[in-house]
């Protein structure tokens, strides 16, 4: 009985660790309570076929430079990025990940005034457990 | 000396003399392994047997092993363990369906939109917004995308251009 206990347990840790959801930098941002204020709009899609996230913030250098880190960090793991800065002063970053074959999109875009926009978006919702 | 169904043709008092044969150390090194596998199964009881049996389980570690306790649960018991494993496995294949669907949430639309730390609880209002908001944003990586292509082919025809 004890065998069979540890042979479910270790199992279930098994599958535990290949179900967790892909762990991107990016998506702390989306947890941070306190960035529920003023001049910070966030939005939460999750529908059948689609899961979109994204954070619109004004005049706020600060959290400009806190999502570039994030967005550095998960860059490590696209197979695909792309960086722009077009004519109007905007910088733009596209990284596409691939998580279990599944594809993830990324974007930031911002500008040195401290306006930003930042998403997460996949056609497959259930890799990401809310 | 018999093993298995053959030990049943042994008397009480047969078993009680190959104990105290034990117990004086008449026994090969053999015949005590055989005794003491007879007398694990068997139901006699006697000082002696009682006496040789507390002997063999430190010789030879009888009441330790599992294969002997299984032999020897009754089928009550036996069923209590097999439901409790069902029970387990039960258990697993609901966390792993659980852990694999993630609660099964994709089936239904879930929208949420917090502007200026506001909460838009509207569902109209809500819907609005985060549409505009994708639209925007998926507009933006295609422009990039556009924008980086339209860069590398500006550099290919300078490049061509050097020639």
């Amino acid at each position: 009985m004890r065998r069979i206990l540890l042979f479910l347990i270790s199992t279930l840790i098994c599958v535990s660790v290949y179900a967790v959801t892909p762990g991107l930098a990016v998506e702390r941002v989306f947890e941070r309570r306190d960035l529920r204020k003023a001049g910070v709009s966030m939005i939460y899609k999750n529908e059948p076929g689609n899961y979109f996230r994204s954070i619109e913030a004004k005049k706020n250098p600060e959290l400009i430079k806190y999502v570039l880190n994030l967005v550095n960090e998960d860059k490590k793991r696209a197979y695909n990025s792309v960086e722009v800065l077009d004519d109007y002063g905007r910088s733009h970053i596209i990284l596409n990940i691939k998580h279990e074959k599944k594809l993830i999109n990324i974007g930031f875009f911002w500008k040195d005034s401290g306006n930003m926009k930042l998403f997460l978006q996949t056609d497959h919702p259930e890799i990401f457990s809310d | 000396m018999s093993r298995g169904g053959e030990n049943m043709k042994l008397t009480g008092q047969e078993l009680d003399s190959l104990a105290r044969a034990y117990l004086d150390s008449r026994l090969t090194k053999q015949q005590e392994m055989e005794l003491a596998l007879v007398l694990s199964e068997s139901d006699f009881s006697t000082p002696a047997i009682e006496e040789a049996k507390a002997s063999m389980a430190l010789e030879f570690g009888l009441k330790d092993s599992d294969q002997h306790k299984w032999e020897r649960r009754p089928f009550g018991r036996k069923l209590r363990d097999l439901a409790a494993s069902a029970a387990c496995v039960a258990v697993l294949l609901g966390a792993v369906y659980v852990l694999t669907n993630h609660g099964g949430n994709a089936d239904t639309a879930v929208i949420e939109v917090v502007v200026d730390g506001r909460r838009i609880t509207e569902s109209d209002e809500a819907d609005l917004i985060a549409d505009r908001m994708e639209e925007e944003c998926m507009t933006l990586m295609r422009k990039t995308q556009e924008l980086a292509d339209r860069e590398n082919e500006r550099c290919r025809q300078l490049l061509d251009g050097l020639k």
